[in-house]
């Protein structure tokens, strides 16, 4: 066969090797060639191997709440490492779900894919998970566990991504006994593969997580939240982080430094700090604020857990919300937005990113074809 | 170590004979096979490659494999190694994946990828020779699915 000059003609595994170096736009737009590249394409092989090499982009992801229109934005900045005080406006995503109550929880990102709980108030009314560069998402069915007496519930999420190519959510239910949470939680764990949330009978969690302050990190396989004991221990209060792996769905956890295990959970909070665990100690004194960030540079290492800054609370700065990949740190402000401090100089600047304090999200992005036959977000139209 | 220098003889499919250092040959996963398992006598055939596309590998191989240079100037040269004509990149390719060259097969794959990546399914289809299957009320559910993809 004489190869017509202007025609590719490729053995299968080479059209693969072509295929899985294509942004995940044109993939998309290349399942409809025909129906072996649409098989391959949406395939969970490809999937995986097209995300695990995706390289790393300088994008980021920002979510804020405009509270004088009542309305959530998520937008794309880029990130770039020669531009101090600076976010590059690229682009605002669709946000395409019914209106929450206020604004989502992002309970947290993995994959390129986002978990949307709408359960600002403390009733769950819906519970998303979204890939926002394939603008697909899936919503899941209500959890099981509704005790109608006062109780309150954290999640975390992450992937599986052994050989089930897994996303899983766990829940935590605590019961509320007169003013205080001190009875185990009743767990469940939501799975994509399964479609179900199934109950976890047996496992008795002896720690108890901040009420509606709560947030998660999922790194090296695991869901990381800041915890303190369920019982003093001698009088007490003992802070941690719970640990709970989504391949073996076991419960851990990883001890904090002692400069952190006296302090009183809600002052903590949990973060990633590049691809490492990060904890926040946050302290309010007569003659002002101020934060320190500690990061666990080498995994479940106890000795590796390190103090990397103290910051002084300048210019209404509340609470870190991420760090950029040139060192600055972003806080949310009282004066509701976003600001940029470079904790070498010490200097800082206003990013001019208006929203809610609490609402602020910020995230590197991530490009993955992962829920590809999820459905379809509809621009330009909010589903009921 | 010159003295222990070994070389080998590639010979394309159009007769053409091409001597090389048979540290730079073994680049290729194939022929470090054949090398390995012995069965290297004088000349090495390469059916399925061509001596104008062997002119270019072992030009890549070569300089790859030259001492103290630097990686700026490895990369000014993977730049002009791919700006080639799309029967030359398509002739490349196959020989890379026939020669089992990663690394050049990688680099060539990612320049197809860059060329095409803007086109539409219409263009794409003609590009890669492929036949249509799809219904076009399948076609127009998929596309409608995923309309933004598409503008």
């Amino acid at each position: 066969m004489a190869a017509d000059s202007e025609s590719f003609y490729f053995p299968h595994e080479v059209v693969t090797e072509i295929l899985l170096k294509l942004p995940a736009k044109s993939l998309i737009r290349f399942t409809v060639v025909c129906k072996s590249w649409y098989s391959l394409i949406t395939s969970f092989p490809f999937i995986s191997a097209h995300f695990a090499q995706t390289p790393q982009s300088d994008t980021v992801f920002v979510r804020r709440y405009d509270s004088s229109c009542n309305r959530e934005h998520y937008f794309l900045f880029e990130d770039s490492k020669n531009r101090p005080f600076y976010l590059n406006f690229i682009s605002e995503l669709h946000s395409p779900f019914k209106r929450p109550l206020g604004y989502f929880r992002i309970v947290g990102s993995c994959n390129g894919i986002l978990c949307l709980s709408d359960d600002l108030f403390g009733e769950l009314r819906s519970l998303i998970l979204w890939n926002p560069s394939i603008q697909k998402f899936i919503t899941l069915p209500m959890p099981s566990i509704n005790p109608q007496s006062p109780h309150m519930f954290v999640f975390g999420f992450g992937a599986d991504l052994g050989e089930s190519d897994d996303y899983k959510l766990v829940r935590l239910v605590y019961r509320k006994n007169d003013v205080v949470y001190n009875d185990p939680p009743e767990i469940e764990i939501y799975s994509i593969n399964s479609g179900v949330w199934r109950r976890v009978i047996g496992v008795e969690i002896k720690h108890c997580i901040v009420e509606f302050m709560w947030s998660q990190v999922f790194v090296n396989g695991n869901v990381h939240w800041i915890a303190y004991d369920l019982v003093a221990n001698g009088g007490d209060l003992r802070s941690l982080v719970m640990t709970f792996s989504i391949a073996d769905e076991v419960f851990g956890e990883i001890m904090l430094p002692d400069a952190l295990v006296g302090v009183i959970a809600t002052n903590l909070s949990i973060m990633l700090f590049e691809e490492s665990l990060a904890v926040v100690k946050y302290e309010r004194e007569i003659d002002g604020a101020s934060c320190e960030v500690w990061v666990m540079k080498q995994y479940g290492v106890l000795e590796s857990w390190n103090r990397l800054y103290h910051i002084n609370l300048v210019a209404g700065m509340e609470k870190i919300v991420g760090f950029r990949n040139n060192g600055e740190v972003l806080f949310s402000t009282r004066n509701n937005d976003l600001v940029s401090y470079d904790p070498n100089s010490g200097r800082n600047r206003g990013l001019r990113i208006q929203g809610s304090s609490r609402s602020f999200y910020v995230q590197n992005y991530v490009e993955s074809l992962i829920l590809l036959k999820g459905n379809s977000v509809v621009s330009g139209e909010l589903l009921e | 170590m010159s003295s222990s220098t070994k070389f080998l003889t590639l010979k394309t499919c159009d007769d053409k004979k091409f001597v090389l250092d048979e540290a730079i040959a073994v680049r290729s996963q194939t022929i470090k096979n054949m090398v390995e398992d012995d069965c290297v006598s004088n000349v090495i055939p390469l059916p399925n490659v061509n001596s104008k596309t062997m002119t270019k590998v072992i030009e890549y191989w070569k300089k790859h494999s030259e001492e103290g240079v630097s990686k700026d100037v490895l990369m000014d040269f993977d730049k002009a190694f791919v700006k080639v004509h799309h029967s030359i990149l398509h002739a490349l390719i196959l020989a890379a994946n026939f020669l089992n060259d990663k690394e050049i097969l990688d680099m060539m794959c990612q320049e197809v990828a860059d060329r095409i990546k803007g086109k539409t399914p219409e263009e794409i289809r003609k590009e890669f020779d492929i036949k249509n299957d799809f219904t076009p009320e399948e076609e127009e559910e998929i596309r409608k699915e995923n309309a933004w993809a598409f503008e």
